[in-house]
């Protein structure tokens, strides 16, 4: 199980929560330049009749069992402060990363055989994009360097 | 190319189960989607004259470039056929709707579709990353929009969205709706009855496609700009709900939104239970529960009384129930006063039914009975109006005239007009009565934004409202007078909001939320205190041009807008619509609004009339668009065919 002693920088109220799926369509929009759900890095789903709504969103463990299960060298990478990043361009959608993941947070695109994971928007000033499109506060986001620390 | 659209739309034969792709691009560039896009489209391929029951007739559903993207409310989906319901001849209308489903279309590749003829047998269509199956629908037909739904979902993903009839639709009711997630439908239009006529029970959408944006960064700035102005409601702080309790910060998050993209804390939306489950209600389901009262009215000419609220248990259950039936919400709005009036006028029964129009569960019988046009519910499947018909001679004539007042317009319920629902003083039910005179149904219901919240507002406070909106009539109209309580400047500013509720179907976006002629506030004393209420009027021009990398000025889209309303306007010509037919809704405005006792008589209403025509650059005998118009918009095909 990935350890995580901190609370995920990203720190989701799902109970104020609305559905509107803001956080999915920035997310794709600032990562590939297009409105997508299914290629946000989080997820957003609703109960069928309840308006409730479940959230996942990498918690970016503190010891992550992702990291050390990608058998293929610079696929992934983690930085300084310990946020794990897919690279793309040489990720080979092996799914291992996924598998891992404890809390299913690692999606994939089938159309375009790629695996999609939160990295907090690495190296955005103001932070990750969904926390801070989310209009109830729901998603907000907590620095990370007081987590590591 | 151009971001934002998909690039191609659908066109279905469900009679021949012919499919076609078609090139967006062309009718994007003249009209940018949504409503402008389905008037050209309706233009082009639904008969003239056609019944809506025909398979002639076309659905036509079409979605925005913002549609699915974070612009702020630009969840929805826009509808044109001819309707059913307009009274008494069917014309052709539109009708909009939040939700998902117009997102997900794009999803799966398509920014719209033509629907025509009529399937053998009933079927439903799902739409998924570029292709399009035409698929069997026995085992769901006579299913209500909710089960229908839920089975869908469960068939195809619970991602996948759906739009769906109930029995309503399938037995042809006038006033049937296609259905949507919790309370999103193509409502007020008929346009149910227009699936049901074609054999279609469902379409669905799925898809794992994105909708491209140009200018990222620059859309990113602009919804924070835009959010910021758009939280708050413009009526948080004026209208009271009675049954709403204000709310707390942490409550005042969770209002519901109908809609993708929906950034507003929408004074009108909230959350019930109903046994397992939750409904979310908004605008009309607000109104079963604790806003029936407003439809009294009490004049010399004509008396409605107040209808009855069925609270926050029994309104959502009966809400939930008419919903699956697939019958228009609005319905109540209309039936309820007038079973109430029947009382009054010491009418107990009607064709042997005894009337308790003040029981709900009386009332979910009726409806059950609109819906599959039995026992008394039955004589009113078609509306009001065309109830009347049938049960002129056997009721007493004020009742009929009252129920023919509730549906005044076309058949269409009375809405935002001073008198027998909301209680707009002068000048806003003049904004509203020449809206509903030129346009194909009740046109109010996209104007909330530009124009309506302002009245809402000056009821609070005249004076200090009167000084706010100098400043803004100044600036939109370059008179100062238009927004005061007089007939004398009213021309411009219905024209100018025509098009803003044009331009927001277009895009796709909210009225509820744009254009902000008025700011949010929480409070009446936020109000009272901001320098400058109009905020952000340009929002949907910028996200428009952020999307689609386009850049459009708001003079050109306001010209997009009058390029679809004469479009529509000579459809409504070819379906007989003239100046004539226009002043048939006169009479209603001889009543007194109900909040200042202001009216008009025949002499001023055809002045008014003569100088709205002559405003829009229309033939004021005939009430149709003139030649030099629509060479002007560059309709000369149009003007050709029109015959003007």
């Amino acid at each position: 199980m990935g350890k995580n002693e901190f609370a995920p920088p990203v720190s989701v109220d799902a109970t104020i929560c609305r559905g509107c799926d803001m956080c999915m369509l920035a997310c794709s929009l600032y990562h590939k330049g297009q409105c997508n759900p299914s290629l946000g890095r989080l997820r957003v789903t609703r109960d069928s009749d309840r308006y409730r709504f479940e959230v996942n969103i990498c918690r970016q463990c503190e010891e992550p069992d992702c990291f050390p299960a990608c058998p293929v060298d610079g696929a992934m990478e983690r930085n300084a402060e310990g946020i794990v990043s897919i690279i793309e361009k040489n990720c080979i959608a092996c799914g291992a990363c996924a598998a891992a993941c404890p809390y299913d947070s690692i999606a994939y695109h089938e159309d375009l055989g790629l695996y999609l994971k939160c990295n907090l928007c690495e190296g955005r000033e103001a932070g990750p994009m969904c926390a801070e499109v989310c209009p109830t506060g729901a998603l907000s986001y907590g620095k990370v360097k007081e987590r590591v620390g | 190319m151009a971001k934002g659209w998909m690039g191609k739309f659908l066109e279905i034969d469900l009679a021949t189960r012919a499919v076609k792709v078609r090139d967006t691009m062309p009718y994007a560039r003249e009209y940018v989607g949504g409503r402008g896009i389905a008037a050209r489209l309706a233009w082009e391929t639904i008969p003239k004259g056609v019944d809506a029951f025909d398979p002639q007739n076309r659905m036509i559903i079409f979605t925005g470039p913002l549609t699915g993207t974070i612009a702020p409310t630009s969840g929805r989906t826009v509808y044109m056929s001819v309707s059913p319901r307009v009274y008494p001849k069917p014309w052709v209308t539109h009708s909009t709707m939040g939700g998902w489903f117009g997102a997900e279309l794009k999803y799966a590749g398509f920014d719209g579709m033509v629907i025509s003829g009529k399937a053998d047998s009933p079927v439903y269509l799902y739409v998924t990353d570029d292709k399009v199956e035409i698929l069997d629908a026995k085992d769901l037909w006579g299913q209500g929009t909710r089960d229908t739904q839920a089975a869908l979902k469960k068939r195809h993903g619970v991602e996948a969205q759906v739009l769906a009839i109930g029995p309503a639709g399938e037995n042809l009711s006038r006033v049937a709706v296609v259905s949507h997630a919790d309370e999103c439908a193509s409502g007020h239009s008929g346009f149910g009855a227009v699936f049901g006529s074609k054999n279609l029970k469902a379409v669905v959408a799925r898809g794992t496609k994105g909708v491209e944006v140009a200018r990222p960064a620059e859309m990113f700035a602009e919804v924070a700009r835009t959010r910021e102005a758009a939280w708050a409601s413009p009526l948080d702080g004026f209208l009271d709900f009675p049954a709403v309790p204000r709310d707390t910060p942490e409550q005042a998050k969770k209002r519901p939104v109908c809609s993708q993209s929906c950034t507003l804390n929408c004074t009108i939306h909230e959350l019930t239970r109903t046994g397992d489950r939750d409904e979310v209600i908004g605008c009309i389901g607000v109104v079963y529960t604790s806003w029936m009262e407003v439809t009294e009215y009490e004049s010399e000419k004509l008396t409605i009384p107040p209808g009855k609220s069925f609270g926050r248990i029994d309104g959502p259950r009966v809400h939930f129930i008419v919903d699956d039936l697939g019958l228009d919400l609005w319905m109540l709005t209309v039936m309820q006063p007038f079973f109430i009036k029947c009382m009054d006028e010491g009418i107990e029964s009607i064709r042997g039914d005894r009337l308790n129009p003040k029981d709900p569960d009386w009332f979910v019988e009726v409806f059950r009975g609109m819906a599959y046009r039995t026992g008394l519910g039955g004589l009113f499947a078609d509306g009001l109006r065309r109830a009347m018909d049938q049960l002129q001679g056997e009721l007493p004539a004020k009742v009929v005239e009252a129920a023919r007042s509730l549906e005044f317009a076309f058949g269409f319920p009375a809405h935002r007009e001073g008198r027998l629902w909301d209680p707009e003083p002068l000048p806003y039910w003049v904004f509203s009565m020449l809206m509903y005179a030129t346009e194909s149904r009740d046109p109010t219901i996209g104007t909330h934004s530009s124009i309506l919240f302002l009245a809402n507002i000056m009821m609070a406070d005249q004076k200090v409202a009167l000084e706010k909106y100098r400043k803004l009539s100044k600036k939109l109209w370059n008179d100062e007078r238009s927004l005061d309580p007089s007939f004398e400047a009213v021309i411009p500013v219905a024209a100018w909001t025509r098009h803003q509720h044009i331009l927001i179907d277009t895009l796709t976006m909210c009225d509820f939320a744009f254009p902000r002629t008025v700011g949010g506030f929480f409070t009446e004393d936020e109000w009272r205190a901001a320098p400058d209420t109009a905020e952000r009027l340009d929002a949907g021009g910028r996200l428009l041009s952020a999307v689609t990398g386009i850049d459009y000025t708001d003079a050109q889209l306001e010209k997009i807008a009058e390029k679809t309303a004469n479009i529509e306007r000579a459809m409504l010509a070819e379906f007989g619509r003239d100046r004539s037919v226009d002043a048939s809704i006169e009479p209603h405005f001889e009543l007194p609004c109900k909040t200042d006792g202001t009216c008009l008589d025949k002499k001023l209403f055809d002045e008014l009339m003569d100088a709205y025509y002559t405003w829009l650059g229309w033939d004021s005998k005939k009430g149709w668009p003139t030649r030099k118009k629509l060479e002007e918009l560059g309709l000369k095909d149009v003007a050709d065919r029109l015959g003007v």
